[in-house]
């Protein structure tokens, strides 16, 4: 419930800095532009990748409509094609998880892509009547995971065909699909209209509080690569904290299409990168970001455990993601075959993206000087 | 999913009232007397290389090929305890940890062994052979009992040695890996012991108050038929027991160098440990011993983190997995056994406040106690591991936030 109270905190310090212009923020103890930054961030990367999504949203919609009004192979087919695409699009606004309404019990990405689906519950549900599924309040938190992405997963590649057509339940099968989709058009309805609505200003909040919008979105980037990118497609599926002990595939992201897993990492892998760099959504131009402000800043080099040498920042993130490539290159583009008959490879990707974790976590932390807003998971 | 943006609130609070105090964030604790970092060395005086290499008239003067021999021992016969096809015999074991013959790697016969330097410095144990013999019998326990669990055909529960998982792991009658007992143990009984309470108190001196190296090393007296003083090469056998390897082969400390950089808050140590090293080596050269002295310091602090933070991070899984009811207890075990090895490392850590280890022995084996004591891990509970990871973390200059922020 911490998070319900959170989230309404984040979003009234966001509007009250938003509103009252830079009033209550404060001065940075340098001279870097945030706003240069904000802008490169809000054109180039977050609008056009919630642009995308959206537009993979819609094609979802028309897919789905045309599987409930006559479900086929070939319209299915479709369909899960669509949510493959959606999945991928999906990847590059996973990490700016702003601008659900303040009495949202969750997070737009918590309601989105909670995984491992609870087919338990689900199943339970697709036992009911349509009318009990119009019921159903996908506004809990306790049904993130009875919605989303990983859900429409389940109901499209882990349910077969005739449950929607010869089946006693299929109407009820129709309508749970119907309402899951709407509900991820309604949420991206709601957040992208978010980001239009405020983009002027929170690319205008150029301050260094802890409120400015640098602050939320960088803490919002860095919870993202904990949480999203490091734990829920590497630590969780493989056990790391338990040396494996505790790895369960059903935990891999898109389990019923885990043919996928790879790619839909290497998606998010990809968004990690372009913001710390700045690259935009269509990966032609490079504006200002993190790299850059920490250029500006010229901080001390960083020490590297291994070779037993210290590197500037650039070369020593670029050691850093070259250890992650190489160890990606191992993996299987199913990340279940992985978890079962390879998971040291799984485990040493763990620790290879908490490496680029902590580094974000000290050293650009300690450079920048921003406050982290989150207390850390250690994956439970 | 595990969200606590709830302290945003007091991280802003926090934030407005300690803006003017940010350049002391980073220290756990200010107020000692001891240097606690590289940066607090005064070196000033001693001109430091870029790389570890030291040389003179042309040649190198560092030699630490004892070191890397023993830690290359360590990891056969750590590998050894988990061949299970055929299963090793007390010969294999005896042969190589005692006598180090019969090593499948031929270099590593001779006459450097492990057992002889586990347990065995100067400064724990020149006046104690008891409790070094105790020690070494400790590991002589660990590789004899394995045999046993590895000769077992039954899946590892309560009171029955035996696999676990398709690992799989190797658990004896109470859920404990003796491969994770040997290798975490040795980190303290062997490189930790060597390093800190043996080869740094043999600088000046054999351990007499003689200053008789140090008086060799002002005059730059070399050892017999060696381009090193005894100094330096003391110095540099403290330092192979860390670096003996390469990162990526060593299992001992070098490897948990590595490791606890992930854990934010000790990101720092491999970088501490390794320009101290440095550092004090070449204050040796200079013949400026307050400069080696302090080096010593910060690198008998640092080293003697990484026990205490390893064991609270796997006592802290083993117990996050104990109150997740949809998991399997066993799932905990590996991670307890990681925490029972460092454990029992403890012991040999140096207290550069005090001059002790931060546990002494008595009290480590009180810790090990609980770990063992009934059915071991099988009846453990939250309770016994909250109970020793407090008394863990309150020997230490580190709170248990700190200890597990990641």
């Amino acid at each position: 419930m911490k998070k319900i109270i959170s989230t309404v905190v984040v979003f009234m310090l966001l509007f009250s800095c938003v509103e009252e212009n830079d009033d209550n923020t404060t001065e940075g103890s340098d001279d870097f532009d945030r706003t240069l930054i904000l802008n490169n961030w809000v054109d180039n990367i977050i609008l056009p990748a919630y642009d995308a999504f959206e537009a993979e949203v819609s094609n979802l919609k028309t897919a789905e409509t045309a599987f409930v009004s006559s479900p086929s192979e070939a319209t299915l087919t479709t369909f899960q094609t669509s949510l493959f695409e959606t999945q991928k699009a999906w990847q590059h606004v996973a990490m700016f998880d702003l601008g659900l309404d303040v009495n949202a019990t969750a997070t737009y990405r918590e309601f989105m892509n909670s995984y491992p689906v609870d087919v338990t519950e689900v199943d339970a549900s697709l036992d009911t009547t349509v009318d009990d599924i119009a019921i159903i309040s996908f506004d809990l938190s306790i049904r993130a995971d009875e919605q989303g992405l990983p859900t429409l997963d389940y109901l499209l590649n882990g349910v077969d065909l005739d449950k929607y057509t010869t089946d006693d339940q299929s109407e009820v099968y129709s309508a749970y699909v119907t309402k899951v989709v709407d509900r991820i058009v309604s949420l991206t309805s709601d957040v992208t209209s978010y980001w239009n609505t405020n983009a002027v200003s929170i690319k205008s909040d150029g301050g260094s509080s802890a409120t400015s919008s640098f602050n939320i979105l960088f803490n919002d980037y860095l919870f993202y690569v904990e949480q999203g990118f490091r734990e829920a497609k590497i630590a969780t599926p493989s056990g790391s904290r338990t040396g494996g002990a505790s790895k369960d595939p059903m935990f891999v992201e898109s389990f019923y299409t885990s043919e996928n897993s790879k790619i839909l990492f290497l998606e998010a892998y990809e968004a990690v990168e372009n913001l710390y760099f700045g690259i935009s959504f269509d990966g032609n131009s490079d504006g200002e970001s993190i790299d850059s402000y920490i250029e500006f800043l010229n901080p001390d080099t960083i020490f590297d455990s291994v070779t037993l040498q210290n590197y500037s920042f650039s070369d020593f993130i670029s050691l850093k993601l070259s250890d992650i490539d190489e160890q990606v290159d191992l993996l299987n583009d199913d990340f279940t075959i992985d978890v079962e008959n390879n998971n040291d490879n799984m485990i040493d990707t763990f620790t290879v993206i908490q490496n680029y974790v902590v580094f974000l976590k000290t050293n650009v932390v300690q450079t920048i000087g921003v406050t982290i807003d989150f207390a850390d998971s250690d994956g439970d | 999913m595990n969200i606590r943006k709830i302290s945003l609130v007091a991280t802003i609070f926090a934030t407005a009232i300690f803006t003017s105090c940010s350049d002391d964030s980073d220290d756990f604790n200010d107020s000692v007397d001891f240097a606690q970092e590289f940066t607090d060395i005064d070196d000033s005086v001693v001109t430091e290389p870029a790389t570890y290499e030291f040389e003179r008239d042309g040649n190198t003067t560092i030699d630490f090929s004892g070191q890397t021999t023993r830690l290359k021992q360590v990891n056969e016969i750590g590998a050894l305890m988990l061949s299970a096809n055929p299963v090793p015999t007390q010969d294999d074991f005896t042969n190589r940890f005692n006598q180090a013959v019969s090593f499948t790697d031929e270099s590593l016969n001779g006459s450097k062994n492990v057992r002889s330097k586990t347990g065995s410095s100067v400064g724990l144990f020149q006046s104690n052979a008891a409790d070094s013999e105790s020690i070494k019998e400790d590991f002589d326990s660990y590789l004899t009992n394995q045999i046993a669990v590895l000769s077992s055909t039954n899946e590892a529960s309560v009171g029955v040695a035996g696999t676990y998982s398709d690992t799989p792991r190797y658990f004896n009658a109470q859920g404990l890996e003796y491969q994770q007992a040997f290798y975490k143990g040795l980190i303290g009984a062997l490189a930790m012991d060597q390093s800190l309470n043996h080869y740094f108190n043999r600088l000046d001196d054999n351990f007499d108050g003689t200053l008789s190296y140090r008086t060799e090393n002002d005059a730059e007296t070399l050892a017999t038929d060696e381009n090193y003083t005894t100094m330096e090469h003391h110095w540099d056998e403290a330092y192979g027991y860390v670096y003996g390897l390469d990162a990526d082969e060593d299992n001992l400390i070098q490897k948990y160098l590595n490791d606890i950089a992930n854990q934010v808050n000790f990101n720092d140590i491999a970088e501490n440990v390794f320009k101290a090293f440095k550092i004090g080596r070449a204050a040796i050269v200079a013949q400026e011993y307050e400069v080696r002295d302090e080096a010593v310091e910060v690198i008998r602090y640092q080293i003697s983190k990484i026990p205490s933070a390893r064991a609270i991070y796997y006592l802290d899984d083993a117990k996050t997995i104990f109150e997740d009811e949809t998991t399997d207890n066993r799932d905990a075990f590996h991670s307890l056994s990681e925490a029972y090895g460092f454990i029992y490392s403890l012991q040999f850590t140096y207290n550069p406040s005090t001059g002790e280890p931060y546990f002494a022995k008595a009290e480590v084996d009180a810790m090990i106690a609980v770990l063992e004591e009934g059915d071991g891990f099988y009846d453990l509970s939250t309770d016994d591991i909250d109970d020793l990871i407090n008394q863990i973390v309150s020997a230490y200059d580190f709170t248990l936030e700190q200890a597990l922020e990641q």
